[in-house]
């Protein structure tokens, strides 16, 4: 899998030095050798969500994340808030979609259900 | 303190322009590369498949001293055909399914989203295709061509024409692949789409390989070989860009 996170990341441009600390904090460590077919659901989705920590460079790109929070264990959530807040420190802006409720700062939450389609 | 200002601040701003230009040049390469290391890998570790159309040229060409008779004339006659219409064939075999694993897993739409150019990362694809299907083909012509009776200068133009002509065969198969991209019956349509394109590049190949073992010069041949080669390779990743921004649409 830390070969597949370091293509992506370099097919963007990044380095892919940091992908085995970004899987790290992620909680993915344990399988960053593991062929990914071989990885869960929850596995696969914390490795693509890696990639976020490895957009750190200029110029600040904005995120746009189909319900990251789906199927994610506490501290993984804990650690996606905390690279959203930082992406948003560094001047990016993030747009994402949740069922669940999610507190981040600086945060504009926009209720989807007003728009619905009868 | 010295301060020493030369030309003023355009200076400045094309020292800063190059800088910038070095950098995406730097980047584009770096995505080149990205792209042929990664696909060597994964024929590395798929090694039966990658070998797969070696093993039909080899297979193929050997069959024919079978089915045609074992007469030496005959066989070193055909042999520059046979050989040429099996590295074909064996080579369009590997090129047909050269972006449908990309476009199933979705790598395919990440390449597209690059920040670098669509057409380094096509070119490298190309490349990493001839290196694993291509080459080893060119690499057994040798032993195919002893077996087949032919002298040795006719073995080193043919294993030369295969040299230049492999990877026109892989950079016209990628642009055939792109374009029959998620087909049903893709990699038929593939066969039908460029097997006549290959045309010039058999005749071409084939040409040299007859005009060596008549006595004359091939250097004809290999530069209109080598022309198709050039166009091939210049004409072919911005065409595959074209498509696969086409079929993800």
């Amino acid at each position: 899998m830390a070969e597949a996170v370091g293509f992506l990341a370099r097919l963007q441009g990044a380095s892919s030095n940091r992908v085995p600390h970004a899987l790290e904090q992620i909680g993915v460590a344990q399988c960053a050798n593991s062929p990914v077919r071989q990885l869960s659901q929850g596995q696969r989705r914390r490795g693509s969500l890696a990639r976020l920590a490895l957009d750190a460079e200029a110029p600040v790109r904005p995120w746009i994340l189909d319900e990251p929070y789906d199927a994610l264990d506490q501290s993984s959530s804990g650690v996606l808030s905390h690279w959203i807040e930082a992406h948003a420190q560094r001047g990016g802006a993030v747009l994402l979609t949740s069922h669940q409720t999610v507190a981040l700062r600086g945060m504009r939450t926009v209720d989807l259900d007003a728009w619905c389609a009868s | 303190m010295v301060r020493i200002v030369i030309g003023g601040d355009s200076v400045l701003e094309r020292a800063a322009t190059s800088v910038e230009i070095r950098d995406e040049t730097e980047s584009t390469l770096g995505a080149y590369w990205a792209v042929v290391r990664r696909d060597l890998l994964l024929a590395r570790r798929r090694r039966v498949e990658a070998l797969l159309p070696l093993g039909f040229f080899v297979v193929a060409a050997g069959l024919f001293p079978i089915g045609v008779g074992p007469e030496p004339q005959t066989l070193r006659l055909i042999a520059p055909g046979v050989l040429w219409v099996c590295a074909l064939l064996a080579g369009m075999l590997s090129v047909t399914q050269v972006f449908a694993g990309d476009h199933a897993d979705g790598t395919l739409e990440q390449m597209l989203l690059s920040r670098h150019g669509l057409v380094s990362i096509v070119f490298g694809k190309i490349t990493a295709q001839w290196l694993s299907g291509g080459v080893p083909l060119v690499l057994a012509t040798p032993l195919l061509g002893v077996q087949f009776g032919m002298s040795a200068p006719a073995i080193a133009t043919l294993c030369l024409t295969l040299l230049l002509g492999t990877p026109v065969l892989s950079a016209l198969g990628a642009l055939g692949a792109a374009l029959t991209l998620g087909l049903r019956g893709g990699a038929a349509l593939v066969f039908l789409l460029v097997l006549p394109l290959a045309v010039p590049a058999l005749i071409f190949g084939t040409g040299a390989v007859g005009a060596v073992e008549a006595g004359m010069g091939a250097q004809a041949h290999l530069s209109l070989l080598g022309a198709f080669l050039i166009f091939a390779l210049l004409g072919a990743p911005p065409a595959i860009a074209a498509a696969l921004r086409i079929s993800l649409e």
